[in-house]
């Protein structure tokens, strides 16, 4: 059930909702089963026979957290949540990157190991991130108290259970416990309308356009010019911008209306200044699971810090963060280029004293992550050669035939980067409108 | 035990970042200064632990990344 299908926002939602505000008038906890009902339904409307999967991972994950918060012995808690750190990366791993071991596996060993072919259950990767978070707090006692339905609730809260954000438990439970929040607000559902309205546009009107461009551009790799080559990654750049910030943005919207209010995940990415800066904007709340969850235990445990094994680490940690978008070497790459600009980053920082004009560094950085973005929508490396040859000017500088009857992409394509660049984003709507919220 | 006051978190701050005493002050934070990233994070967090003897959870490190924030968790 995608949230701009029509069955989601005309039936789903507003059963949920109206159930919502009208049971928790006559009940003090009956809310916390409704949204609860209401995540399994909406996660397992996509796969029934794999929703069990969710399941597992939460009555295995509770009671592994109890464990860790329960014990006052700081070794037992330790080994309890490397153990569950471990099986939580092996459930992650087993679904979502067996087969690309074994392709592995059989291209080093000249094997011939049978791919498993194994279903990829919905989410997976966040719920992982999420759970991980999560054991970590328990470990380091900032969860007092918990049940397990305030941590399924936590897991299978529907508006961000799909692709983020990544939530902290003690962000969302104090929402939840508020009971001024289970009280309609005008105010929250206007807002949370108009952001779900906002959402659908960049999805619908911008990302699935400018799609159009950027799969026949990736199709026709091997016969891209200067200018073709240009418009495919220009175009994927912006529509993985206004799919994932639009699917944020109508998560955001519907939680909302429930009076709840998700982190910022996106804050004009491309405005950044630096690929330092880039990372505190795109995709925030998994930047800080990155740093607070590998990052900064990592360095801490190092016995004596310094720049180059800080930097070695901040590599590492963005190989990680590629490879968690996908089983693929192109993520990887993804990942490492990521990591390379931020290690270059840092050195400028260290070895220049002055800071980079502004608009220079936008510039330099966006055409930097536009780089990046090739590698993360090709489906082979050389894709990903062909197109940036294209850019440079290797292959002529004819306008490709297919792109003719496709002028009006042109024109969302100029309308988005005025957006992106120019407008101020939906964070300015919530923070200036000073939405409801206890 | 015994408080930490804003001076000795500000001393600390600025001998970790190299930046200079008087431009630190207790409203500051990590985003006024680009030398206040997340490797100087972590060395003013382990910097802190050492002088105050007080262990800091690691997953605290992130959000402590103002002069305020440190104050308030190291004396609360």
């Amino acid at each position: 059930m995608l949230f701009h299908s029509p069955i989601f926002l005309l039936i789903f939602l507003p059963f949920v909702l109206v159930l919502y505000f009208y049971i928790s008038k006559y009940s003090k906890f009956a809310y916390e089963y409704i949204l609860i009902i209401a995540g399994v339904f909406f996660y397992a409307w996509w796969n029934i026979y794999l929703s069990p999967l969710i399941f597992v991972s939460i009555f295995f994950n509770f009671f592994l957290g109890n464990l860790i918060r329960k014990s006052s012995q700081k070794l037992f808690k330790k080994k309890i949540l490397i153990i569950s750190i471990f099986f939580n990366i092996l459930f992650l791993g087993i679904f979502k990157y067996s087969d690309f071991v074994i392709q592995n596996i059989n291209f080093l060993f000249n094997s011939e190991i049978s791919i498993l072919n194994l279903p990829f259950p919905l989410a997976i990767s966040f719920f992982t991130f999420q759970t991980i978070a999560y054991l970590v707090d328990c470990y380091d006692g900032n969860i007092k108290k918990t049940n397990l339905t305030k941590y399924s609730l936590f897991i299978i809260f529907f508006p961000q259970l799909i692709a983020g954000p990544i939530v902290k438990f003690n962000h969302m439970m104090p929402q939840f416990q508020n009971e001024k929040n289970r009280i309609i607000s005008h105010k929250n559902l206007i807002i949370g309308l108009i952001l779900i309205l906002i959402g659908m546009l960049k999805k619908i009107i911008f990302a699935d356009n400018l799609a159009i461009l950027a799969n026949m551009g990736f199709e026709n790799h091997q016969n891209l010019e200067f200018y073709g080559s240009w418009l495919t990654s220009l175009c994927f750049t912006f529509q993985i911008y206004f799919d994932f910030s639009g699917y944020i943005d109508m998560a955001t919207g519907i939680a909302l209306l429930f009076n709840i209010r998700l982190p910022i995940n996106f804050n004009s990415p491309y405005k950044a200044t630096s690929i330092i800066d880039f990372w505190q904007r795109w995709h925030i709340t998994l930047s800080n699971f990155l740093m607070n969850c590998i990052y900064f235990p990592w360095i801490k445990s190092l016995n004596k810090i310094n720049f180059s094994k800080a930097m070695l680490v901040t590599f590492f940690v963005f190989i990680i963060a590629g490879i968690w978008h996908g089983p693929s070497w192109l993520f990887v790459i993804f990942g490492g280029l990521h990591g390379l600009g931020l290690i270059i980053n840092h050195l400028f920082r260290k070895i220049f004293k002055f800071k980079i004009d502004k608009y220079i560094g936008c510039f330099l950085t966006f055409n930097y992550v536009n780089l990046t973005f090739i590698f993360f929508r090709s489906d082979t490396l050389l894709e990903s050669k062909n197109i940036i040859k294209g850019m440079l000017g290797f292959n002529g500088f004819a306008f490709p035939s297919f792109y003719e009857d496709k002028i009006y992409i042109f024109l969302i394509l100029l309308i988005s980067i005025l957006i992106t660049f120019i407008f101020k984003n939906t964070n300015y709507l919530l923070e200036n409108l000073k939405i409801k919220n206890k | 035990m015994k408080k930490i006051n804003v001076d000795q978190i500000i001393s600390i701050v600025s001998k970790t970042t190299k930046i200079p005493k008087k431009q630190i002050n207790i409203n500051s934070k990590s985003s006024d200064f680009y030398r206040w990233d997340s490797l100087a994070q972590v060395s003013i967090i382990i910097e802190i632990e050492k002088k105050t003897k007080k262990k800091i959870k690691t997953s605290k490190i992130g959000e402590l990344t103002s002069i305020k924030k440190i104050i308030k968790y190291l004396n609360y």
